[in-house]
């Protein structure tokens, strides 16, 4: 099968995955409250509701309903989200803090990947030397983290025990330093800070502040990630390591290094591709802890906000998008499978 | 004196009649009164937890009281047993091995779930005694013993093994000896804690750890230590719950859908890709505001729903492998039902990665309840839960840390003694590891 073909299967495959978060999320938020408060304040007399609900069909039978929802979801409506400072669709609430929570992950992932692979493979190739106990006993404290506590321990003593102690210290939370930029005002050009500091603006300040903003939340939120790849490389590669090429390289008379990085990487690299894939689902849930204590102004603090308030278009808006996200990450995963790995068809 | 019955050992060919002594008829007429008693009080239990919560969402009745609400899981067990005791009756008059061996189970896991229910002990534990007792006179014992020994030395060895391997590894060692730990401390909570769960010195708020409060004081005069005592209970009975709710319907979805494959199948991986679609956190969040209230029920149950799914996979997968092979075919031949397969011959042996999946998922499971405690879909302010206590304290992190520093470690030390165990049963379980 060629590329395309297994794309536009692979689409097709997702479709009902999506139809059926839709269909849960409406149906979990249609429990959380009535959806008619969406458009009412607390000065709508209470005459007005019958109008109300006719005008936007909540009359209706739930499946007429259901159906509505559908079809004013793929005309772009997603209904008003009444948890931000004033009420906005949700889409555009969507496309206002995406970028932030996307830079977030994307950071934490790329510091995860950066350290977790290279810990994996020092782990398998010096196994049961401290270097590996030393890296074990590291990612399993990862997975086992709390990552609330963790954030706001972070933040005591790289924020605030150094600020005591008069030394630089890295900020306590928010994207940048509301005293010196206002991003939103004067900066803002995709919504990703350091893309619109070198690209747009050319402004190093710029670019170092924002940096130093996402260390701790992007410490915080990709340790987890960190300890599961380092976990899954290491046990990958030692795999790997056992089998007979291997050793017949090794006996080719190839150096150490040729033999790990040029033949048993790109093999012990196939399981931690789908463990980063599916780690990225997770980097969202993280993501709404991190966001919650570092006040950090992106997707997940907003859909907090959200469910305590019963938001309901918010809830469903930012579960669909997640589910998208998800899904389009497991696609990726799939496509790098085979660049990874020729003998895998698509198929 | 024609009628003779095999028991497996040429030597050991006894008479009917010798079978029918009056010691196995009083035996099996014991189990037969533990079995009506356990289907009483089971089904009561069962029942009436749903009949009150039926009462419940009508709104009869505004709270469950906590001896229905309390023991579901325990009523479940029970009928299980029940069922298993009435299933053996017949076989032990007929000298049947297993049948010995299952009754001495039944009855002491019968003990050990009435022990957990204070209302009923008295009435069950000594029928059950009296059973063990019969089951070890010296007539009867003669009738199995012998054999059950030998079944069970494979078996010991196995384990003796296994122990050998565990006490290798420093690191398990340390993972159970910290989950006994916590678990004695959840037990005893009562004489360990100096201080109740939500008793407040309110002329001692705000302290720093000192001899009077070891781990220091909240902001309303809590002492840190003994709430973090008390929170054991809390977080382990709810994490330990989660995962065998999860684990047991995850089990029987994922081996019904992979034994019958199908359609059934089909439907089941859709609805289970569904669910991995969702971040977990947030699923169990938008549950919990379905469910109304927000409680350490509600995050509860909401962690059942999002769980379940990787087990229903994981077991999946494995009686794929299992289903064709030769002894499930041989169960069939000799007529076995469907289900009978399933649950006692399949499932058995697809349960070690599903033991190594859910003793890393408690931790797991601990971490996500404590943040959803943490975010505040928990349970009400001053409730000893360790999630609670770290997001009342960081509204006072800069000046007292102690108030989330201690509850913190708590959570992080107990997800990490159950992934240290995890870890380490894999690497023991695993045979390409075990042969070095």
């Amino acid at each position: 099968m060629k590329l395309r073909d297994f794309i536009i299967r692979r689409i097709l495959l997702a479709i009902p995955v999506v139809f059926g978060v839709l269909t849960i999320t409406w149906f979990l938020s249609y429990i959380v409250g009535d959806p008619v408060v969406m458009y009412i304040t607390e000065r709508t007399p209470d005459s007005a509701i019958p109008g109300i609900k006719k005008a936007h069909g909540l009359d209706q039978p739930l499946p007429v309903q259901y159906f509505m929802y559908i079809s004013n979801l793929l005309r772009g409506d997603w209904g008003m989200s009444m948890s931000s400072a004033r009420d906005m669709p949700v889409l555009e609430v969507i496309a206002d803090k995406f970028p932030a929570t996307i830079e977030l992950a994307m950071v934490s992932m790329v510091f995860a990947v950066m350290l977790g692979i290279p810990l994996g493979i020092v782990s398998a190739t010096r196994k049961d030397k401290p270097v590996d106990h030393f890296t074990r006993v590291f990612s399993l404290a990862g997975v086992s983290m709390p990552i609330f506590w963790f954030g706001l321990m972070l933040k005591y003593v790289l924020y605030f025990q150094l600020y005591r102690a008069g030394l630089p210290h890295f900020p306590s939370g928010d994207r940048l330093n509301g005293r010196v930029f206002d991003y939103e005002k004067d900066y803002r050009v995709t919504g990703f800070v350091l893309f619109d500091a070198i690209v747009y603006h050319q402004n190093l300040e710029l670019f170092a502040d924002g940096l130093m903003h996402l260390v701790l939340p992007g410490f915080c939120l990709g340790y987890l990630t960190l300890a599961i790849i380092t976990r899954m490389m290491r046990s990958s590669m030692l795999e790997v390591l056992r089998e007979d090429y291997i050793t017949l390289a090794k006996s080719k008379g190839l150096s150490e290094r040729v033999v790990i990085y040029k033949h048993a990487l790109r093999n012990a690299m196939i399981p931690t591709v789908t463990v980063i894939g599916l780690a990225f689902g997770g980097l969202m849930s993280g993501a709404v802890l991190t966001e919650t204590i570092y006040n950090w102004p992106g997707l997940g603090r907003w859909a907090v906000r959200a469910i305590l308030n019963s938001d309901i278009a918010a809830i469903n808006g930012f579960t669909l998008l997640v589910a998208l996200i998800f899904v389009t990450a497991n696609l990726i995963v799939d496509l790098v499978y085979g660049v990874l790995d020729p003998r895998i068809r698509f198929g | 004196m024609s009628e003779l019955v095999e028991t497996g050992f040429e030597e050991r060919v006894i008479s009917v009649e010798e079978f029918r002594k009056a010691p196995v008829r009083f035996l099996r007429a014991i189990m037969v009164l533990l079995s009506m008693a356990g289907l009483v009080f089971g089904g009561t239990l069962v029942l009436g937890y749903l009949v009150m919560s039926v009462m419940g969402v009508l709104g009869v009745v505004a709270e469950m009281p906590a001896y229905v609400s309390g023991y579901v899981l325990h009523g479940l067990f029970v009928l299980f047993l029940a069922y298993v005791m009435l299933r053996i009756g017949d076989l032990l008059v007929i000298g049947d091995t297993q049948a010995f061996s299952w009754t001495l189970y039944a009855n002491v896991l019968y003990i050990l779930v009435f022990l957990l229910v204070p209302e009923l002990t008295v009435y069950v534990i000594p029928p059950c005694v009296l059973a063990l007792l019969v089951l070890f006179l010296p007539g009867v014992r003669r009738l199995w013993w012998a054999e059950f020994k030998e079944d069970m030395k494979p078996r010991l060895k196995e384990m003796r093994y296994s122990l050998y391997l565990v006490g290798k590894s420093p690191l398990v060692v340390a993972g159970i000896a910290i989950i006994v730990g916590f678990t004695l401390v959840a037990l005893f909570a009562a004489d360990i804690a100096p201080y109740g769960p939500e008793q407040r010195i309110w002329e001692d708020s705000y302290q720093a750890p000192n001899p009077k409060h070891i781990w220091g004081t909240d902001d309303v005069g809590g002492d840190i230590f003994s709430r973090i005592v008390w929170g054991a209970q809390v977080d382990l009975r709810i994490s330990v719950q989660i995962v065998v709710v999860a684990l047991v319907l995850g089990t029987l979805i994922g081996a019904a859908s992979g034994y019958y494959g199908g359609k059934l199948d089909e439907l089941v991986m859709r609805i289970t890709d569904v669910f991995f679609a969702f971040p977990g956190l947030i699923l169990a969040m938008a549950i919990v505001m379905a469910l109304g209230e927000r409680s350490l029920d509600n995050i509860s149950i909401a962690l059942m729903v999002t769980w379940w799914p990787s087990y229903a996979r994981l077991v999946r997968g494995q009686v794929l492998s299992e289903r064709e092979k030769l002894y499930v075919e041989a169960a069939r031949s000799v007529g076995a039902s469907d289900s009978r397969i399933l649950l006692f011959h399949i499932v058995p042996n697809t349960i070690q990665p599903l033991i190594v999946q859910a003793t890393m998922d408690i931790g797991g499971v601990l971490l996500t309840a404590a943040g959803l405690s943490y975010i505040g879909f928990g349970p009400k302010a001053g409730v000893a839960e360790w999630g609670l206590m770290i997001s009342r304290g960081q509204d006072y992190l800069l000046i007292c840390p102690w108030i989330s520093l201690y509850p913190g470690l708590a959570i992080l030390l107990t997800a990490l003694a159950f992934n240290l165990v995890g870890d380490g049963i894999r690497d023991i379980m695993d045979p390409k590891l075990r042969r070095r």
